[in-house]
C-alpha cells in the first residue's frame, strides 16, 4: 500500500526535521559571548528553522489529498478501475469544485 | 614611565555544546532529506496505483517539487556546520589563552605595583623587567582581541553568505495543497486509520515489503505511523498449513510440545533460528512479532527488534479495547428497562438493579485491567525499553533488558518483582531497578524480569501457584540468557517479595546465577528447604530485610505454599545467607533509619547501595546484629538492635564494609 509506506517515511521525515529544527535552537543560545557571531546565526536560522517540518507537513498534506480524492475513484483493494474511471468522467462534469477544493488544479471539461 | 596591564577579554563560548548541537542540527536534517527521497521512491508507486487522467500527473509529481527546496536546506544547514565547526576549532585556543591572560594578571599586576614602588639602581632594574613583562603581556591582550575580531568577522560573513533553504524557496502554490491548515504535527497514526477504513483493511504479509530492511529507529517510527498495522502484526500467528520445509514450518517444529521452557528445547530453537537464512529470521520477525518476541533460543537482539512492533501493536489492541468497553453502566438505563418490563413490579427492578451491580462490577475490572496494561504499555513505547518478552494475559507480563547484551557483557542483573507487579508497575520497578544496576553498557547489563503472573495483594499469595507456573518460565529464561551470556559473567538475581519465593523456585526448575539477593522475599521457594534442593547449591546468597518488615510473618506462615514446608516456613535463613544492611534511606542522615517493605530500592539507601555491591563485585555493609542483653525479668533476654538504639554511630559512611570477595565461596 502506497500511501502506509509514505505514512512511515513522513513519520520519520517529520522527526528528523523536528530534531534538527531542536537542535539549531539550541545551538542558537550557545555563542556566549560571541555576540556577532550569535546574531549571524540568527539571521541565518530565522528563515531557514521551519523549512523542515514544513516540508515534513506537505507530504502530510499531499497524502491526504490522494487519499481523499482516490477515495473517489478507487476499488476496495486500491486500485483505479475502469467503472472508477468512468465515474470520474461524470464527476469532472459536474463536479469539478470537489477536486479542486482538494487543491488541484483547474479540471478541464470534457 | 607608567604602563597599566591591559583588560582581558572575556571569551565564554561553551564550544563542546555549540559543536554537538551544529552537527547534530546538520545531521539531522540530512537524514530528514533522505526520507524524504525514501518518500518520494514509495510515491512513485502511485504511477500504477493511481490512475485518472486529469489529476494523475499533478498527483504522480507532487512530491518532486520538494526535492530542491529540501535539498537547498540541508546544503545550507551543512554550509552552516561548516563555518560554525572552523569557528569552534579556532576560538577554542583563543578562549584557552584569554584563559591562561586571566589567570596571570593578578600576579602581574602586584608585581608590576611592587617593581614600580622601589628605590634605587636595584629598583630601576626590577621596575624596567616588570613593564617589559607588562608590555608583553598587554602584547598578547592586543593579539587576542585582534585574533577573536577577526575570527567573529569571518565567521558572521560566512553564515550570512550562505544562501538558498529558506521558506521562499518552498512553491508558493504547492501542488495538491489541503485547502484547510496543516497540523502543526502530521497526525500519521490516524491518516493510516483512515486507510484502513477508505480501502478496506491489509493484511500482514501486505505490509512486509514497507518492513523488510528499515532500521529499528525506523521501524519504530512506522509503528508510530501505523498503529493498526502494527496491531494487526503484533496478533498474527503461525499459520496452521505451512509449506514443508519454509521457515514457519522448521521453526514450529523446533517449538512443539513446549520445548521453549526446556534446556534443550531451548537449545533446539537456537540452532533451528541459525539455521535459518538471514531473510527468513527477518521475515518471521516483522510478520510474527509477538511470536518470536518472546520465543526463549532467539538472541535477545531479534527479539527486541521484533518486540518494537509488539509494544505499539499491543497499545493500539488495549487502545481499541478501552474505546470498546464504552461508559460506566448507568443505573437509569437499567430501571427504564425494568419499566418496560411484565412481571412483578418490585421483582423487575430488584433483578434490573442485580443486573446493574454485576454488570458494573464487570465494567470495572475490565476498566483497571486495561488502564493497567495501557499505562506499562505506554511506558515500554514512549521510553524505548528493550521489550524480550510482552504478553497481555491477566494484568500483562514483560521482560525488559537494559545494556546491550554482546561477548564483553560482564555483568548481568535481574530483578524478579513481587506482590502488585503487572504491566502497570512497569515504571516504578524500572525506576527501582536503575538505582542498583549503574550505567547500562555493553559491559553491564539488567532485566527486569516480570513473565508471569505476580500475586495482586498479599493475601492472594496463600497459594504455591503463583510460584508453579512463574518457576520454570523463569528457569527457562536463565537457559535463553545463559546461551548469550558469557560463562565466566557474574550474574545476579534479586528476587523482592514474592519474587523471591518465585526466584527460588525458578532454581528448583533449573535457573543457576553467580548471586542470589533476597529481597524481603515471602519465603525460599515452593518444595525449596536448602541450596541442595535447587540447580543451584553454589551460589553465594545474600538477604536484605529490615527490622520491622511484614514480609516476616509471610515467612513463617506462608512456608508451605513459598518454602520447603508448613512446619519449617519459608525464612531466608534456611538458605544460609550474608544478611546485608538496609540501614538508611539517606546514610547522610541519621534519622533515617530504612523500616518496612516498600523502600529496599531507594537511590543510594544503604540497600539500594549494598544490592549494587554484590551485582559488580565490589564492598557491601553486613548487616549490625542485634545485642541480647540477659534480664532476670519475666519477659526473659532484651534484644536490642544497637542500629536502632544509636543510629548516628553508624550514619556518615560509619556502617562497617567489606569487601564482597570475602564473603564468596
Amino acid at each position: 500500500m502506497v500511501l502506509v509506506d509514505v505514512a512511515a517515511d513522513g513519520q520519520s521525515l517529520d522527526k528528523a526535521a523536528g530534531d534538527a529544527a531542536a537542535a539549531g535552537e539550541q545551538a542558537a543560545s550557545l555563542f556566549g559571548s560571541a555576540v556577532d557571531v550569535a546574531d549571524a546565526f540568527a539571521g541565518f536560522w530565522s528563515p531557514r528553522r521551519d523549512v523542515g517540518q514544513r516540508i515534513a507537513g506537505l507530504v502530510y498534506g499531499k497524502s491526504r489529498v490522494v487519499a481523499e480524492t482516490a477515495e473517489l475513484f478507487v476499488d476496495a483493494d486500491g486500485q483505479m478501475s475502469a467503472a472508477a474511471a468512468d465515474f470520474a468522467e461524470s464527476l469532472n462534469a459536474g463536479d469539478a469544485p470537489v477536486l479542486a477544493a482538494r487543491g488541484f488544479g483547474p479540471v478541464p471539461q470534457p | 614611565m607608567t604602563t597599566r596591564l591591559g583588560t582581558v577579554p572575556e571569551l565564554d563560548v561553551p564550544w563542546d555544546q555549540l559543536s554537538d548541537a551544529v552537527e547534530e542540527m546538520s545531521r539531522r536534517a540530512a537524514s530528514a532529506g533522505s526520507y524524504l527521497v525514501d518518500a518520494g521512491a514509495a510515491w512513485s508507486g502511485l504511477k500504477d496505483a493511481y490512475r485518472q487522467p486529469d489529476t494523475e500527473l499533478e498527483v504522480h509529481a507532487a512530491l518532486t517539487e520538494l526535492d530542491g527546496p529540501m535539498q537547498e536546506w540541508t546544503a545550507a544547514l551543512a554550509a552552516a556546520r561548516d563555518a560554525l565547526a572552523a569557528f569552534v576549532s579556532a576560538g577554542r585556543p583563543l578562549q584557552a589563552e584569554a584563559e591562561e591572560l586571566a589567570a596571570a594578571r593578578p600576579a602581574l599586576a602586584a608585581h608590576l605595583a611592587t617593581a614600580l614602588d622601589g628605590d634605587g639602581a636595584q629598583g630601576d632594574n626590577q621596575a624596567e623587567r616588570a613593564l617589559r613583562r607588562a608590555e608583553a603581556f598587554n602584547g598578547r591582550i592586543a593579539a587576542l582581541r585582534a585574533d577573536w575580531q577577526a575570527l567573529s568577522s569571518e565567521t558572521s560573513a560566512a553564515l550570512k553568505g550562505i544562501s538558498g533553504g529558506t521558506l521562499d524557496s518552498l512553491p508558493a502554490t504547492p501542488l495538491l495543497a489541503a485547502s484547510a491548515s496543516l497540523p502543526a504535527a502530521p497526525p500519521w497514526a490516524s491518516f493510516t486509520s483512515g486507510l484502513n477504513e477508505r480501502f478496506g483493511p491489509l493484511t500482514p504479509e501486505s505490509y512486509l515489503a514497507s518492513l523488510t530492511g528499515l532500521t529499528d529507529q525506523e521501524l519504530r517510527d512506522w509503528a508510530a505511523a501505523n498503529p493498526e498495522g502494527a496491531a494487526l502484526l503484533a496478533a498474527n500467528t503461525l499459520p496452521a498449513l505451512r509449506l514443508p520445509g519454509s521457515a514457519e514450518a522448521v521453526m514450529a517444529q523446533a517449538m512443539a510440545n513446549d520445548a521453549a521452557l526446556t534446556e534443550a528445547g531451548i537449545s533446539a530453537i537456537r540452532d533451528a533460528w541459525k539455521g535459518l537464512a538471514p531473510d527468513d529470521q527477518e521475515r518471521l520477525l516483522l510478520l510474527y512479532p509477538a511470536v518470536f518476541g518472546a520465543l526463549n533460543g532467539v538472541p535477545f537482539a531479534n527479539r527486541i527488534r521484533a518486540n518494537t512492533l509488539t509494544a505499539a501493536g499491543y497499545r493500539e489492541t488495549v487502545a481499541t479495547q478501552q474505546e470498546r468497553l464504552g461508559a460506566k453502566p448507568d443505573l437509569n438505563d437499567y430501571l427504564a428497562d425494568a419499566r418496560n418490563t411484565h412481571g412483578h413490579p418490585r421483582a423487575v427492578y430488584q433483578q434490573a438493579y442485580n443486573r446493574y451491580t454485576a454488570d458494573l462490577e464487570d465494567w470495572q475490572a475490565e476498566h483497571n485491567r486495561l488502564a493497567t496494561l495501557r499505562s506499562g504499555l505506554d511506558f515500554a513505547v514512549e521510553n524505548r525499553l528493550q521489550v524480550v518478552m510482552l504478553g497481555l494475559e491477566g494484568d500483562g507480563r514483560i521482560v525488559t533488558m537494559d545494556g546491550a547484551l554482546g561477548p564483553g557483557t560482564r555483568t548481568i542483573a535481574t530483578l524478579v518483582p513481587g506482590t502488585g507487579a503487572d504491566l502497570g508497575q512497569l515504571e516504578a520497578y524500572t525506576h527501582r531497578l536503575d538505582a542498583v544496576n549503574g550505567e547500562p553498557s555493553a559491559d553491564t547489563v539488567s532485566f527486569y524480569w516480570q513473565g508471569t503472573d505476580l500475586p495482586d495483594e498479599i493475601s492472594d499469595n496463600i497459594t504455591a501457584s503463583f510460584n508453579e507456573d512463574g518457576g520454570p518460565l523463569l528457569a527457562a529464561f536463565d537457559h535463553a540468557l545463559d546461551l548469550e551470556a558469557r560463562s565466566d559473567a557474574r550474574t545476579t538475581y534479586i528476587g523482592y517479595s514474592a519474587g523471591g519465593s518465585l526466584l527460588g523456585t525458578g532454581e528448583r526448575e533449573g535457573l543457576d546465577s553467580t548471586n542470589i539477593v533476597y529481597v524481603a522475599p515471602a519465603g525460599t521457594g515452593h518444595n525449596v528447604g536448602s541450596p541442595a534442593d535447587t540447580a543451584n547449591p553454589d551460589a553465594n546468597r545474600y538477604w536484605l530485610q529490615t527490622r520491622d518488615d511484614p514480609i516476616s510473618a509471610a515467612q513463617l506462615l506462608g512456608g508451605g505454599y513459598h518454602g520447603s514446608s508448613f512446619w519449617r516456613g519459608g525464612s531466608p535463613t534456611a538458605m544460609d545467607p550474608v544478611r546485608l544492611e538496609t540501614g538508611f534511606l539517606a546514610p547522610e542522615d541519621s534519622g533515617s533509619l530504612m523500616g518496612g517493605h516498600t523502600d529496599y530500592f531507594r537511590r543510594d539507601s544503604t540497600s539500594a547501595t549494598n544490592i549494587q555491591g554484590i551485582i559488580e563485585g565490589t564492598e557491601v555493609s553486613p548487616y549490625v546484629e542485634d545485642q541480647i542483653h540477659q534480664t532476670y525479668s519475666a519477659y526473659g533476654p532484651l534484644i536490642v538492635s544497637p542500629l536502632e538504639q544509636n543510629p548516628e554511630d553508624y550514619a556518615y559512611g560509619n556502617l562497617e564494609t567489606v569487601t564482597v570477595e570475602s564473603l564468596e565461596k
